[in-house]
């Protein structure tokens, strides 16, 4: 269980993040907080736009060529690939878009990112995206949209957690294996099992015993048996 | 020199008004037999060109038989009887003089007969005038047009280049030899380079993977239900397509592992089939109108339009290069069918997909640029354009031209934007 004054802090923490203007690029600090300096290859004003042009191709591999030069560009990108959420219109290029976000990793995008989250829209890319990112930020917006009502909002969120590889979330974790929505606990178990499940082992047998949804229960049997 | 019509063949008319015919005339030396007149009125579908073939005489010799001349002289074994009948009492002894019969046979005909013989057909196809090849183009019916839409590329880029599969191939090295001279790489690394840029080696499905047993059975149920929506609402255009998918054994596939894995809104394996995932399903139940480009671009266009002509000269380029070669450009592990052949498949695709686009078009969009979303069917130009030697390229967009012009599922509209680009890309007339 979290102590009340820990889910106190996370939801500060968290809404200030989301009241947060968002920085343009050049006022970014430098910090623990800032990416380290990208050497950017040559580009000029057609190739990035060749490269978030592809971000709405059918074809995968031109998308994923777009993200990854996207990534390898983030100063030039950034600001550009913003403005597909801003607002959110087409889910599609969107979702590549995010994509990129989550390769560049960039502190300054945990608001941006948590508010596609928030918005319930591409819950499964944002909550990579923010799985990915250093920030301390990021994990505090994790953890709070793995509580958020809507099941497809705390199911990716919780993902992200365990995709994050954060010690520091096992006992959130283990604190959603007894939640009461299917989704979440289903969610929780495959999150445990990207953190590392020895840990876990404990937990994992109890709610075995307590689990009455078959599919969690061979689940955490699968996992227990790594 | 090339042999021409002895009469001079009328202007022909073209499928549609807006279009002028394609006038290039063939480059190679003159293949052995002549060309007859064709239509002497406007053209009619009564009026058939047609080449003669055949005429003077042949010393029999060793192993002859009635239809390995008949083959070797006509191209097929099918005219053996006429060569029997124009040497009464004869029977094939070594050193017979045999008469052998001038015979007019339809361009269509003799074309077919070179299907698989690479000079064979090379050698027919430059031989056929621009009338005679208009008349017998305008001649198809559009079924015909449809079903040898494949092979009546393959005739015009032969007749565009005037040359050989072989030699396309021989050119596409070189093409590439050049290209990778100049960035101080070997062939193979020059491919191996150009197939890591834009070939594609797969992606995860762990967004698929992250979901329970019963989301993805409600997926799986709620697609059942959109797919049978679908098949009952669409327009009568997209129930064509889907009737014609499923007369080749397609359909709609549940595949949503494999369509995260492409990255793809949806896909086609080249079996009539749309496979579709998550985006496409949550897509279209909000509107179902969403699915009307993806069916046209992935099940029909796609699988209509069938193999690529560039991949085939690349391949056979490829084949040219000494072993090491070819290893170091198929080292990466990315197809190269994404780099060298999908451009001309995904142009055609869109073609098709233009009739259903809007700017609710949740993929990128054939002809209109938006300030996310550039025009692919440009945009595929100029990758065939920088990709194949430069006859080639022009090869390959002009067949796609006519093929688009002859077939009726392209829109009159789509097929006017598609010239724009092409002029826009190539600065040619076409």
């Amino acid at each position: 269980m979290q102590r009340p004054w820990v889910i106190a802090w996370i939801l500060i923490t968290a809404l200030a993040a989301c009241r947060q203007p968002l920085p343009a690029q050049s006022e970014r600090k430098l910090g623990a907080d800032s990416l380290p300096q990208r050497n950017e290859m040559v580009m000029n004003d057609k190739d990035l736009s060749d490269a978030l042009h592809r971000l709405s191709s059918e074809h995968g591999a031109d998308r994923q060529h777009a993200i990854g030069w996207l990534c390898d560009h983030p100063v030039a990108s950034r600001p550009a690939l913003r403005t597909f959420f801003e607002p959110l219109e087409n889910e599609w290029p969107a979702a590549a878009a995010m994509k990129a976000l989550e390769c560049i990793a960039d502190p300054a995008d945990v608001a941006l990112i948590d508010s596609v989250l928030a918005s319930g829209k591409l819950c499964f890319e944002a909550s990579m995206a923010l799985a990915r990112n250093p920030s301390g930020s990021a994990l505090t917006a994790l953890l709070l949209r793995s509580d958020d009502p809507r099941t497809e909002v705390a199911r990716t969120a919780i993902g992200g957690l365990g995709a994050r590889g954060d010690e520091s979330v096992r006992p959130k974790l283990e604190q959603l294996l007894g939640n009461k929505g299917y989704e979440v606990r289903w969610a929780t178990v495959l999150a445990i099992d990207a953190l590392g499940p020895n840990a876990s082992r404990a937990a994992l047998q109890k709610c075995l015993s307590t689990e009455k949804d078959k599919d969690i229960r061979h689940k955490i049997q699968e996992v227990l048996a790594h | 020199m090339i042999p021409q019509p002895k009469v001079n063949a009328p202007q022909p008319a073209v499928a549609r008004d807006n279009a002028a015919p394609q006038t290039q005339g063939p480059t190679l030396a003159a293949p052995a037999f002549q060309l007859t007149a064709s239509a002497a009125s406007p053209i009619q579908k009564s009026a058939v060109p047609s080449i003669k073939k055949g005429g003077g005489s042949r010393v029999i010799v060793a192993g002859d038989t009635l239809m390995d001349l008949s083959k070797k002289i006509y191209g097929s074994i099918r005219y053996f009887n006429q060569i029997k009948a124009a040497n009464p009492g004869k029977n094939m002894v070594v050193g017979d003089v045999y008469a052998i019969p001038e015979i007019d046979i339809p361009v269509g005909t003799a074309l077919r007969d070179q299907k698989g013989n690479d000079k064979g057909l090379r050698d027919v196809a430059v031989a056929i005038s621009p009338a005679d090849y208009e008349v017998y183009r305008h001649n198809l019916s559009d079924e015909e047009n449809q079903k040898d839409g494949e092979f009546l590329q393959l005739v015009d880029i032969m007749r565009s280049t005037g040359m050989t599969m072989d030699e396309m191939g021989e050119e596409q090295k070189s093409f590439m030899e050049t290209k990778a001279k100049a960035d101080n790489k070997s062939v193979g690394e020059y491919i191996a380079g150009d197939v890591s840029k834009r070939g594609y080696g797969g992606g995860s499905t762990a967004q698929w993977d992250a979901l329970s047993p019963a989301k993805k059975a409600d997926y799986a149920k709620r697609f059942k239900a959109i797919v049978k929506k679908i098949e009952k609402e669409a327009p009568d255009s997209i129930k064509e397509v889907i009737k014609e998918s499923k007369s080749h054994g397609g359909g709609f596939i549940w595949e949503p592992a494999d369509v995260e894995k492409n990255g793809a809104f949806a896909y086609t394996s080249m079996d009539w089939s749309l496979h579709a995932g998550v985006k496409f399903l949550e897509a279209v139940e909000a509107d179902i109108a969403a699915a009307y480009p993806s069916i046209a671009h992935e099940m029909g266009g796609h699988n209509e339009y069938g193999n690529s002509q560039g991949f085939d000269v690349f391949n056979v380029a490829l084949s040219k290069m000494p072993k090491a070669e070819q290893d170091k450009a198929t080292a990466g592990g990315n197809s190269t069918y994404s780099a060298y052949g999908y451009m001309e498949t995904e142009i055609w695709a869109e073609l098709r997909e233009d009739e259903f686009d809007s700017s609710s078009n949740h993929t990128d969009r054939p002809f209109v640029a938006t300030a996310k979303s550039a025009p692919d069917v440009k945009h595929q130009l100029e990758a065939i354009k920088s990709t194949f030697a430069p006859k080639i390229a022009e090869a390959l967009v002009r067949s796609i031209f006519k093929r688009a012009k002859d077939d009726d599922r392209v829109t009159a509209d789509a097929y006017i934007k598609f010239r724009k680009d092409i002029v826009a890309v190539f600065s040619i007339n076409i």
